[in-house]
């Protein structure tokens, strides 16, 4: 019993004594930079040769991209470009007429402003709308491009001088000749009852297109394409005791649309690029490249010493690489700037592969850094850590893979949305890859 | 020579204890973990093999850790091991020791605070023969335990990256001390002991500014190594008072080492690994002596020296290098010979004061502490004592970019002096 009670107060001593003294503290020393000898170091490496390069995608679909584009601007690499809009007609679905009591006012066109335009705003635009005279239909593969053509009449319809305000979004009306205007109406009534009545429509009224005189226009405009913003309106009213207003919608977004995107000048480098598969380096072209989406210009980045970047592993790690694009500021305005470029893996033949990720297998973004002063610091940025890193652990390094920077898909077939980066060893702004190496001793 | 049956008698006895104490001996188990962490806070304890640890006893710690030429009465005098012949032939000893830290840290620029709580040791002491005290115990030979951050450039640029050292562990230190009673008077010991551990230094490299990849640079150190150590105490009676003298020597040893050196990320595998049998560490030769003389009326005043031929260890110190290493010793005790009514006068009070050189100098700065101590006993009526020790402990210097440390220390100690031995006869 003595025994028991004695064991049982000391547990009690050891045991409070054991528990307070293993919780145990620890606060941290701050020394700053001066006491922290260690055998290791990082150090920032930006002089890492890299080749850019422009190449061309061979085509872009502009099929139903939602948006038109009409106009010609003179770019300032590009020199000449011109874009036309072409739409198939769909048939009315409440067209009725009635000879004698139903008279006929117009026929007009409408097409709402999206807000998108490039080039110089400052001067008039003239836009023509011209029936097409090979009835527009997609190609065998159900796509039409930015090369695609169909013929047209010399003649237009309908046209209209304007100068633009892409922002007040205010519709642009055009009324089409009037002769052209009765010509359908008789067809519709010919043909109301006939069974084959929309195909016959459709082959006697192929489409239309909407391109501008080149000799005045300095800007592209953007429209949207939806039943509400892109239609033709037929205006007419019947005679009775009151005069009663009727109107016949024919939609231009229903059926096949497309944007036709030129470049006039072959003069130009960029404009010769023959095919999907060559490219020209930034040597050949003032030592820059270009992007842009409605002519398909995009830009590689290759890196031919990466070889040499392996002994890096062997003795540290890549802790930070950064791709900085440097746009050659003397050429482009900062609205001119895209917000948003990506980057994916490119091989030999200009074979994309796909977008790069992030280490959470997002698709790796570009931040945009703006210098406002003097733009000596204005760059996109693209953290290339994991595939560096992952790169320089290949068993071996394919100097045929690089990377390829382009525009989003959205923005490809219905603007000309552009980027002009400066390349390597430049003596100012160049682009670089810049790498901040840990290394550590193994000893 | 014993008897036969006396010899049965005596294993009889432990098997009772163990079953006994089974409950004390998992409590041993719990605090052996927690002493394997070592814990120390000091910047100094990444250098080398950490800050070397005193294995006084409270009762010692008091007195200024000073008390080589005492013997172990009513309590463990692990200093030296030849004491253990004192110990009292009736009695089976414990004790477990806590400490409590609050450090201070000084730079030039900057000042920080620090607490830290750990169970320092672990020993047992019990009478093996006629004249020969037996022992074991466990506590740490040295421990390294800091949190440092700090910044370093990228080279070739204006920018500063955060860097943090972070370095655990130390080494244990398990003892099997016997002492003998080989003449009147004169006493001597041999203390065998393991030595190992393991500590990990990390260095942590971060990079904010960038959004780079955190580096990990992990070192781990497995030591491991046997330490013998030898014990002399001598006592002489003048007249009512006695006066004693003892001495320790220490071989040198050799750690055994084992080293392993990760490099990863928070993204990939290890970045690099190796592990490798690295060159050994040397623990030196050691002496220390002392002495001490104490009076009928209860008063004892004892002074120990301590050498250690460190240059020989052959340690590598970042900016700094080894050097031999001198300290000193001194303290007062009273405790009344009589029992007391008075709870005050049962007491036994200890004053004490001490220097010690650290093994290291840096860049040109010797690294030293020295302190003051006091100590307090609380005897139990069963033989048992409570002992409380305070240190005011001032190490290092703030020059050179250096941290100087000051510490207040509290020690905790429960000796349980049981009469296991004497109980047998009843039964």
């Amino acid at each position: 019993m003595h025994q028991l009670r004695f064991i049982s107060s000391r547990l009690f001593l050891i045991t409070t004594l054991a528990f307070l003294l293993m919780s145990c503290q620890k606060g941290e020393l701050n020394l700053g930079d001066h006491v922290i000898n260690s055998s290791t170091y990082t150090t920032l490496i930006d002089t890492v040769y890299i080749q850019l390069s422009t190449i061309k995608e061979d085509s872009i679909s502009t099929l139903a991209t939602s948006n038109a584009i009409v106009g010609y601007f003179r770019h300032p690499l590009l020199s000449g470009q011109e874009a036309k809009s072409y739409f198939s007609m769909g048939y009315p679905q409440n067209f009725s007429w009635d000879n004698e009591k139903q008279t006929f006012d117009s026929l007009v066109v409408v097409l709402k402003p999206n807000g998108y335009s490039i080039g110089d705003t400052t001067v008039d635009v003239r836009i023509q709308m011209h029936t097409l005279e090979e009835v527009l239909e997609t190609n065998d593969d159900s796509k039409l491009y930015n090369t695609s053509s169909f013929k047209y009449s010399d003649t237009s319809i309908a046209s209209a001088t304007f100068r633009p305000y892409p922002n007040e979004n205010e519709e642009l009306t055009m009324r089409i000749d009037d002769a052209f205007a009765l010509e359908i109406i008789n067809f519709l009534n010919e043909y109301e009852n006939h069974v084959d009545k929309t195909s016959l429509f459709k082959d006697e009224y192929k489409g239309f297109v909407f391109s501008c005189d080149t000799s005045i226009t300095r800007s592209v405009l953007g429209y949207s394409v939806s039943d509400s913003s892109a239609y033709i309106r037929l205006y007419s009213h019947f005679s009775g005791l009151e005069k009663e207003e009727h109107i016949t919608d024919f939609s231009l977004a229903s059926s096949v649309h497309f944007n036709q995107l030129q470049s006039h000048n072959k003069s130009i480098r960029y404009n010769q690029i023959a095919d999907g598969k060559s490219m020209v380096k930034s040597q050949q072209t003032s030592n820059k490249v270009l992007l842009q989406s409605g002519s398909g210009l995009k830009f590689r980045v290759d890196f031919p010493t990466m070889q040499n970047l392996v002994e890096f592993e062997t003795k540290g790690h890549i802790v930070k690489a950064e791709l900085q694009l440097k746009p050659d500021m003397t050429i482009m305005n900062r609205t001119d700037l895209p917000s948003n470029i990506y980057i994916g893996d490119i091989y030999r033949a200009n074979d994309i592969w796909g977008y790069l990720t992030d280490s959470d297998s997002n698709p790796l973004s570009s931040s945009l850094y703006i210098d406002q002063l003097y733009h000596e610091k204005t760059y996109y940025s693209f953290d290339l850590t994991n595939y560096i890193n992952s790169r320089l652990i290949e068993t071996v390094i394919d100097t045929d893979r690089g990377l390829v920077i382009t525009l989003p898909d959205t923005e490809m077939g219905s603007t000309f949305n552009w980027l002009a980066i400066n390349g390597y060893g430049r003596t100012t702004r160049s682009s670089k890859l810049l790498l901040y190496y840990y290394y550590y001793d193994t000893e | 020579m014993a008897e036969p049956h006396d010899h049965l008698n005596f294993y009889y006895t432990i098997i009772t204890m163990i079953q006994n104490k089974l409950l004390i001996f998992l409590l041993i188990l719990i605090s052996v973990s927690s002493l394997a962490q070592n814990n120390s806070s000091s910047s100094y304890s990444r250098f080398g093999i950490g800050i070397l640890n005193s294995k006084a006893d409270a009762t010692n710690a008091g007195m200024g850790f000073a008390g080589l030429a005492l013997g172990s009465k009513g309590y463990l005098n692990t200093l030296n091991s030849a004491s253990y012949s004192a110990l009292d032939s009736a009695k089976f000893v414990f004790n477990i020791q806590g400490k409590m830290s609050f450090a201070d840290y000084q730079t030039s620029t900057d000042q920080q605070s620090n607490f830290d709580a750990n169970v320092e040791s672990l020993s047992i002491g019990f009478r093996a023969g006629k004249n020969w005290g037996m022992g074991f115990s466990l506590a740490p030979y040295s421990s390294i335990g800091y949190s440092i951050s700090g910044e370093k450039y990228i080279l070739g640029t204006m920018d500063k990256y955060p860097v943090e050292l972070i370095g655990e562990g130390g080494i244990s230190q398990l003892s099997w001390t016997n002492g003998f009673q080989v003449a009147k008077g004169l006493s001597l010991g041999l203390n065998t002991s393991y030595l190992w551990g393991s500590t990990d230094v990390i260095e942590v490299s971060e990079y904010p500014a960038i959004i780079g990849e955190t580096i990990y640079n992990k070192r781990t150190y497995q030591v491991s190594s046997l330490l013998f150590d030898f014990g002399l105490q001598y006592r002489q009676a003048i007249g009512r008072n006695s006066f004693s003298i003892g001495g320790t020597f220490s071989l040198s040893s050799e750690l055994d080492t084992y080293f392993e050196h990760k490099i990863y990320n928070d993204y990939s595998s290890d970045l690099s690994s190796s592990k490798t049998n690295s060159d050994n560490l040397l623990i030196p030769l050691q002496y220390q002596a002392g002495m001490a003389f104490q009076t009928h009326s209860g008063i004892t005043i004892a002074g120990d020296y301590r050498f250690g031929q460190w240059h020989e260890s052959e340690l590598s110190i970042t900016n700094g290098e080894v050097r031999d290493t001198h300290g000193a010793s001194f303290g007062v005790q009273y405790a009344s010979p009589r029992y007391h009514r008075n709870f005050f006068k049962r007491l036994q009070y200890r004053l004490g004061v001490f220097y010690n050189q650290q093994y290291l100098t840096i860049q040109g700065n010797n690294i030293d502490s020295k302190g003051v101590t006091a100590g307090l006993t609380i005897p139990m009526r069963d033989g048992s004592r409570i002992n409380i020790a305070y240190e005011y402990d001032t190490r290092g210097t703030i020059n050179a970019g250096l941290v100087e440390e000051n510490y207040n220390t509290i020690r905790l100690g429960l000796t349980f002096n049981e009469n296991w031995f004497q109980k047998r006869k009843f039964d």
